[in-house]
């Protein structure tokens, strides 16, 4: 771990020497190196650039602001990442009971309140690397207020969202069993008042939550090694579980139900804490779990469940099968093995011979070559940005204001990007991991998974979305903008938009990393010549910028 | 648009054209020759006229088995005991005429009197027990793991085998989208895809050359950025083509993204104006139906089809929710009816717009369900009914062969799973044919399509 660190950063000084990884002039000095901590051994002088930062909270946060470039630029990668490790959560569920007060969590309201606490937490928590993560996560282990009724029990998704918070740094083994009890999960994969079978009705334990922890959470359909790549026997590749393993782990999964109920199937419902076990309704009978793991006759319901899940969690596939998406979902589509192999070995033994640590499995992520040297190393690096996260940036980047209601609102993120926290169509998130977009990309056998959500029809109706975001809600459009609406502050852009070669290039290191070529550069700031400058009372150059270069393919593929 | 699939010679392995490959005539077997589908098609129907297929897609699984139930005697005895809570009441059953050759008579779900009366018309059929099948299988072909379609009971692995008939799934391509890239070339605007989807992307329609078009089912949204003829719209519009012209042929991705943003744009144009000079459909539909939102789509797409050049067009439209885990009881009905409303209404929008004989509306799902009860919900399972739709549709019939209801019976897989005794590439290819595919076309749209007695289920005439 220490020479890839090493590697690393000698590389982010490589690539700051000769003025930038992706081509474009790097907008910022290199500072000079910081003091060498008391005791430490650090590697040679690492200041990370303001490009390379931006870079780098592009992969780390919900977007890149001004202010966040400048503070990480000067300091190591590593310092970053680590002060962000060590950063405490900002949770989800304290901030929704402040928006809703009403008691009911299962109106519009409710809805609007979990999205503002979301949006609130993207938009402005210093957690920004715990919270992207969890959301991450979010789209791996999979609930959504689209399923099972959810959409009336908001308390009991922002609860779900908060142990994805609170574990992203924490144990892997943690995160699987709260995700496992968390009653929301119970309720939408169909583990909360799953009975033991009774072979005299025909009765069967469900075996939802069994196949979807095995196939979306923890191993994946094929076995996998440690670089992620599937492994093979005969030509085919070897499944990872079968349908008998799905049938036992569903007889686990059996007997659980809300805390505090009267009795199993009963009434009062508690979204906020863990499901408990009722033993009368847990199949007792002996089990063998996937790779012939014989769980005993006799055992109660949380036995049994520990049982289960440290035989998912000690599985070989764990590593390589959740490295290797949130390597997807933080950085590029279509990692090499050998990056996939650092990342899945730093999960199987953190340095310290602990298996399944968060935060040493995100620093692989984050700080590997491939992560920092980008398209330097592969021409097609990168991965298409969400489009949530398209506008998340906008308003981080341009310091968006709260509405008139002192609250970060916006209930329509699934209708205009569509996306939005815990609001999947199905468990299978808004994309899939292996997707594949249509032609030169399947072609070449890439994976794309973002692109699942791009057709005509969505790119448009996005477009239109950010268009509004510019043009419509600014501070100072006053009755124009909807009082409640979220306003970008467009005041530091004019003041740069007398001279347009300047203005794009602020907007090159805030929103493009720095990565914009001089082709697109010039093209641009010719443009911006030819608009006025007193236009819009002076906001028409920075508006059409932002537009323009938020809409472009080179700044929607994040590289 | 016409360039063909680069496919490796270990795909056409998997596609059985290993002999082929690597040599000039493997193009040739594939039919990828612009008009070589299309000019036998043509031939076939005698002259250019309109056909659609429009493919209803329910996902999550919907239990066939609540749909069309046997309501006869010991018939409807069997299923009663199979299902149990779950079973609908014998005397809440919409009877249906006829019987099969079994013997059994059937009924529709009490929440389908639309689709009773299409059946009555004859403008509605039921295929049984169909679901993915690598070749015909029975129980003891199942016990014994004899060539059975990988990953059963997984959702995204069986949507993605019944929309693909080609179980590795490697191709990345659907059915929908290899028949459209056989007959695209009867189209006069080859801008726009043969293939239209008011679902959002999906595998189904794409394939090597054709990726559908999508579009909601408001209409198309046309960027606001450049929706004006003023200087400043133009000068605006001049940059951003130029930024789309300078994101081709460099990043795999941002080339993807510039190409699909071009497209947007200019068939933004041309739908708009067509729909705004189509037909008014009078055809009042289902409110609050998302189903029947998107059919109300289909149907003015429909009407643009002279204008727009269409001679051949699939359409792809969804419903989702009928993964019914738990409450089944109170869930699936809501769905059946929102169902049985959108299809009637939509079928009443091709009579009114003169061309009921010449699109055939036909449903897709995961899979079936499980005959037995978890309680108060059914489980993943295999076979299931489907329906189709449409005037040429032979109606008011049961096509294929309705299974023993049983659990642990002989059509039973294990926990009430019934194995299809019909396979989609069958109930595909009876739709191709009729759609203007020849039969060799349908070997390669489905390659399993041999191994099975028929080709033609005969639900088309």
């Amino acid at each position: 771990m220490r020479s890839i660190l090493h590697a690393a950063l000698f590389a982010v000084l490589l690539l700051s020497a000769c003025g930038g990884g992706g081509g474009g002039s790097d907008s910022g000095g290199i500072t000079p190196p910081p003091e060498p901590p008391p005791g430490g051994n650090p590697p040679p002088t690492t200041a990370v650039t303001k490009a390379e930062a931006a870079r780098v909270l592009t992969q780390a946060s919900f977007g890149p602001t001004q202010t966040e470039i400048d503070a990480l630029a000067g300091q190591t990668l590593a310092s970053w990442v680590d002060a962000q490790l060590a950063a405490p959560p900002s949770l989800h569920l304290p901030l929704y009971r402040t928006y809703n007060t009403s008691g009911d969590d299962g109106n519009g309201p409710a809805r609007t309140a979990r999205q503002e606490a979301w949006f609130e937490h993207a938009l402005a928590a210093p957690d920004q690397l715990r919270q992207r993560v969890a959301f991450a996560l979010s789209e791996i282990m999979v609930v959504s207020e689209q399923g099972a009724g959810l959409n009336n029990v908001q308390h009991g998704l922002a609860w779900y969202y908060d142990i994805l918070v609170a574990n992203a740094f924490g144990d892997f083994r943690t995160l699987l069993e709260q995700v496992t009890l968390a009653p929301a999960m119970g309720r939408y994969l169909s583990m909360l008042g799953n009975q033991k079978p009774n072979p005299a009705t025909g009765l069967r334990a469900d075996e939802n939550f069994a196949r979807e922890i095995m196939q979306l959470m923890t191993l994946g359909l094929v076995q996998l090694n440690t670089d992620g790549t599937p492994r093979v026997q005969g030509g085919q590749a070897l499944s990872s579980y079968t349908q008998i393993d799905i049938e036992n782990l569903a007889r686990v999964f059996t007997g659980w139900w809300f805390a505090g109920a009267n009795r199993f199937g009963a009434n009062p419902q508690n979204w906020t804490a863990p499901m408990v076990p009722y033993e009368d309704f847990h199949d007792r009978d002996a089990k063998i779990l996937v790779g012939n793991v014989a769980v005993p006759a006799g055992l109660g319901a949380a036995q049994d469940l520990d049982l289960a899940l440290d035989t998912l969690f000690q599985h070989p596939n764990v590593g390589p099968f959740i490295g290797r998406q949130l390597i997807q979902k933080l950085v590029t589509s279509n990692p090499s093995p050998a990056y996939v192999g650092r990342v899945a070995s730093a999960f199987n033994d953190n340095g310290a011979g602990v298996r399944g640590d968060m935060k040493a499995l995100v620093r692989a992520i984050l700080l590997d070559e491939e992560a920092r040297r980008g398209t330097a190393l592969s021409p097609n690096f990168g991965k298409p940005r969400e489009p949530l996260l398209v506008q998340t940036h906008l308003w981080r980047a341009l310091s968006a204001a709260r509405g008139n209601n002192g609250r970060y609102t916006y209930a329509t993120a699934s209708a205009d990007f569509g996306q939005a926290a815990l609001a999947a169509p199905s468990v299978f998130n808004f994309f899939s991991p292996s997707y594949m977009a249509s032609g030169a990309i399947a072609n070449a056998g890439l994976f794309s998974p973002e692109f699942q959500l791009a057709n005509e029809s969505s790119i448009a109706i996005a477009f239109n979305r950010l268009y509004t975001s510019i043009f419509r809600d600014y501070a100072g459009n006053g009755g124009a903008s909807p009082a409640n609406a979220i306003r970008v502050d467009l005041a530091n852009l004019v003041a740069q938009s007398a001279d347009p070669a300047a203005l794009v290039e602020s907007l090159n290191l805030l929103l493009s990393s720095g990565q914009m070529s001089a082709a697109e550069k010039s093209a641009l700031a010719a443009y911006l010549t030819g608009v006025s400058a007193t236009a819009a009372g002076g906001r028409q150059r920075a508006q059409e910028a932002l537009y323009l270069i938020l809409t472009s393919p080179m700044y929607l593929v994040q590289k | 648009m016409n360039k063909h699939p680069h496919w490796t010679r270990r795909e056409l392995l998997k596609c059985g054209l290993a002999a082929a490959a690597g040599s000039a005539s493997w193009r040739g077997a594939l039919g990828v020759l612009a008009g070589a589908g299309a000019s036998a098609a043509e031939a076939q129907l005698g002259g250019s006229d309109y056909r659609a297929l429009v493919c209803v897609y329910l996902f999550g699984a919907n239990d066939g088995y609540n749909l069309l139930v046997p309501r006869n005697g010991s018939f409807y005895s069997q299923y009663a005991t199979a299902r149990g809570n779950l079973a609908v009441p014998q005397a809440q059953l919409l009877s249906l005429n006829g019987a099969d050759t079994g013997g059994r008579e059937f009924g529709l779900h009490p929440n389908t009197p639309e689709l009773k009366s299409l059946y009555d018309t004859e403008n509605l059929a039921v295929v049984a027990n169909v679901g993915t099948l690598l070749q015909p299988t029975t129980k003891a072909d199942y016990l014994a793991s004899r060539n059975l379609p990988p990953r059963l009971f997984s959702h995204n692995d069986q949507q993605d085998q019944s929309m693909s008939s080609e179980p590795e799934a490697s191709l990345r391509a659907g059915w929908g989208g290899r028949l459209g890239e056989r007959l695209m070339s009867m189209n006069g605007n080859q801008q726009l895809s043969i293939n239209i989807s008011i679902a959002g992307n999906n595998r189904f329609q794409t394939a090597g050359s054709v990726v559908p078009y999508v579009i909601g089912s408001g209409g198309v949204t046309k960027l606001t950025a450049f929706n004006g003829t003023t200087p400043s719209f133009i000068n605006r519009k001049a940059v951003y083509d130029g930024i789309l012209d300078r994101s081709l042929g460099g990043h795999l991705f941002e080339a993807h993204s510039g190409a699909l943003t071009r497209r947007s744009m200019s068939l933004a144009d041309q739908v708009d104006s067509a729909l705004a000079a189509g037909p008014a459909i009078n055809t009042v539909f289902p409110a609050g139906n998302r189903l029947g939102d998107q059919l109300r789509m289909v149907a003015r797409l429909i009407g643009t089809r002279t204008n727009l050049q269409a001679k051949r067009q699939v359409f792809f439209v969804s419903l989702g929710g009928f993964d019914t885990h738990d409450d089944q009881l109170a869930d699936h009905p809501v769905l059946l009816t929102q169902v049985s409303q959108a299809l009637k209404a939509f079928h009443d929008a091709t009579v009114e717009l003169g061309v009921a004989n010449q699109v055939t509306t036909f449903t897709m799902s995961d899979f079936g369900r499980t005959l037995g009860s978890n309680g108060d919900g059914t489980d993943h399972a295999w076979g299931s009914n489907a329906l189709v739709l449409g005037g040429a549709v032979g109606g008011g019939r049961v096509y294929g062969t309705f299974p023993n209801l049983s659990i642990d019976g002989p059509d039973d897989a294990g926990k009430g799973r019934i194995i299809p005794t019909t396979s989609w590439d069958q109930y595909g290819a009876t739709l191709g044919r009729w759609f203007g595919a020849s039969d060799s076309d349908l070997n390669l749209v489905f390659p399993h399509l041999n191994r099975f007695a028929s080709s033609d289920l005969g639900f088309l005439g």
